[in-house]
């Protein structure tokens, strides 16, 4: 899945960049997401070290590198953060991350943390350029204990990190979840076993549902259009996950998944 | 990471490893020094010429000391140039790869400064490092003469201590130490040197 429009109104945009394949790391496919503003990019979640060539080659489709305007980190994991570093040799834009996950970002090869802007609990609203905002929207737990979210009033696209996020078999492949009862398998036992609890669940339903949301973007996996966007959040919302499943030390309800 | 890179991994890191041998050896010296000038205090006049040497080789060892401070700090500085040339050509190395491939792309050619920046700083870096290169070689000239000198005082002082009556054996075992230690020193410099030559002959 590469280049997906999922906003154009000209002047703008918010695009699927490019979904990495699971060959170029060896690891899970994941999603890169370009939000262009007139002459200001943002990219969010830029990627793992071994994909940052192929999603800059498509960035250069929309704007050029000075246009880079910030970078978002949704979390600190390595599929998410691993090419930082090599962005950095590219842009002087603001990074913004979780102000919990600044600390040991040092550690993925990144030589200084000027750039880096962190993220209060509460999350915060950016000025991008003039006319152009976002929300950094606080998803604490869901999977990692400093997740930020970003929602585009302009698209009406709420970016949901890994909450969402769907494991499809190598051999499947669709870009947007319109039969969201079809999905569910590729979704249940991840967000089982990689979200903390129902709690934190339930309270980032009710905090999202205030927003006007049209399409579901998460960093793995298919997006959310249409019903399928409220049925993932009921779904979502009463989902046991977590130490919600633990029964001791190392076992859950749900049996071991995964292995 | 590429073999060249690798290369001046180990060279910096086996001249910390090394140096910090030598800094514990000089510190041996110094130790005997002062060894030295007690045995010497009490031998009296039958140690008399022994007493200004004991000064010499703590001062030399002092001097040793400060030197390999000095050389330490150009050895990390030389460590942080490898980490940032191996930062910046792999950047470079990606920029130039997405150069080739984004051609059909509406803004390829804002590739082009990028891709001339990390190219300056892989050059600067190589240049910084064997400019740092001559200069730690320059202080490990120093010290390797520092050991050769400690080496003739060793045997100056064996001489003296030859008519230092009953503290003769103290007095040689303490001439052997330091004759020991600057061989060691010399070794273990000799090596650093060997580590780095491949990387600073065009400057020096």
């Amino acid at each position: 899945m590469r280049n997906i429009k999922l906003f154009d109104s000209g002047e703008h945009k918010f695009i699927l960049l490019n979904e990495s394949e699971p060959g170029e790391e060896s690891g899970i496919r994941s999603n890169q997401y370009l939000i262009v503003h007139e002459d200001s990019g943002v990219l969010l979640d830029p990627g793992g070290f071994g994909v940052m060539p192929s999603v800059l080659t498509e960035l250069l489709r929309y704007i050029k590198t000075e246009q880079i305007c910030a970078i978002i980190l949704s979390h600190q994991d390595p599929d998410i953060v691993g090419g930082l570093s090599t962005w950095l040799e590219l842009t002087d834009a603001p990074v913004y991350v979780s102000n919990i996950w600044m600390r040991f970002l040092p550690h993925y090869g990144i030589a200084s943390m000027a750039q880096f802007v962190g993220v209060p609990d509460a999350g915060k609203q950016c000025t991008i350029a003039p006319g152009f905002q976002l929300q950094l929207v606080p998803a604490h737990f869901l999977h990692s204990e400093g997740q930020i979210n970003v929602y585009d009033p302009l698209a009406k696209i709420l970016f949901t990190g890994d909450i969402g996020a769907a494991m499809l078999p190598v051999d499947r492949e669709y870009e947007f979840v319109d039969d969201f009862a079809a999905h569910l398998p590729f979704i249940e036992g991840f967000h089982r076993r990689y979200m903390v609890c129902n709690k934190a669940a339930r309270l980032w339903v009710e905090a999202v549902s205030k927003l006007d949301i049209e399409i579901l973007a998460p960093q793995h996996g298919p997006i959310y259009r249409g019903q399928s966007v409220p049925d993932f959040l009921n779904w979502f919302k009463e989902l046991k996950c977590g130490v919600d499943l633990m029964t001791h030390s190392g076992h859950f309800a749900m049996g071991n998944w995964n292995e | 990471m590429n073999h060249q890179t690798k290369t001046q991994f180990i060279a910096v890191a086996s001249i910390t490893s090394e140096l910090t041998a030598v800094i514990s050896i000089s510190k041996e010296i110094s130790l005997a020094a002062a060894n030295a000038k007690a045995i010497a205090f009490r031998a009296g006049d039958k140690a008399r010429g022994f007493q200004p040497i004991t000064d010499f080789i703590n001062d030399l060892a002092k001097e040793m000391i400060q030197n390999i401070e000095i050389i330490n700090e150009l050895a990390t500085s030389l460590c942080r140039i490898t980490i940032k040339e191996y930062r910046k050509t792999e950047a470079f190395n990606k920029f130039e790869l997405i150069t080739t491939t984004c051609g059909s792309a509406v803004h390829a050619h804002s590739m082009q400064k990028p891709l001339a920046d990390a190219k300056a700083i892989v050059q600067n870096c190589q240049l910084q490092f064997k400019r740092d290169v001559a200069l730690l070689m320059d202080h490990l000239d120093t010290v390797t003469q520092h050991a050769k000198t400690a080496g003739i005082i060793a045997t100056y002082s064996r001489i003296e201590a030859s008519q230092a009556g009953e503290y003769l054996q103290s007095l040689q075992t303490v001439s052997k130490s330091v004759d020991n230690a600057a061989r060691k020193i010399h070794d273990h410099v000799q090596r650093c040197i060997i580590a780095l030559s491949r990387f600073g002959s065009a400057n020096k």
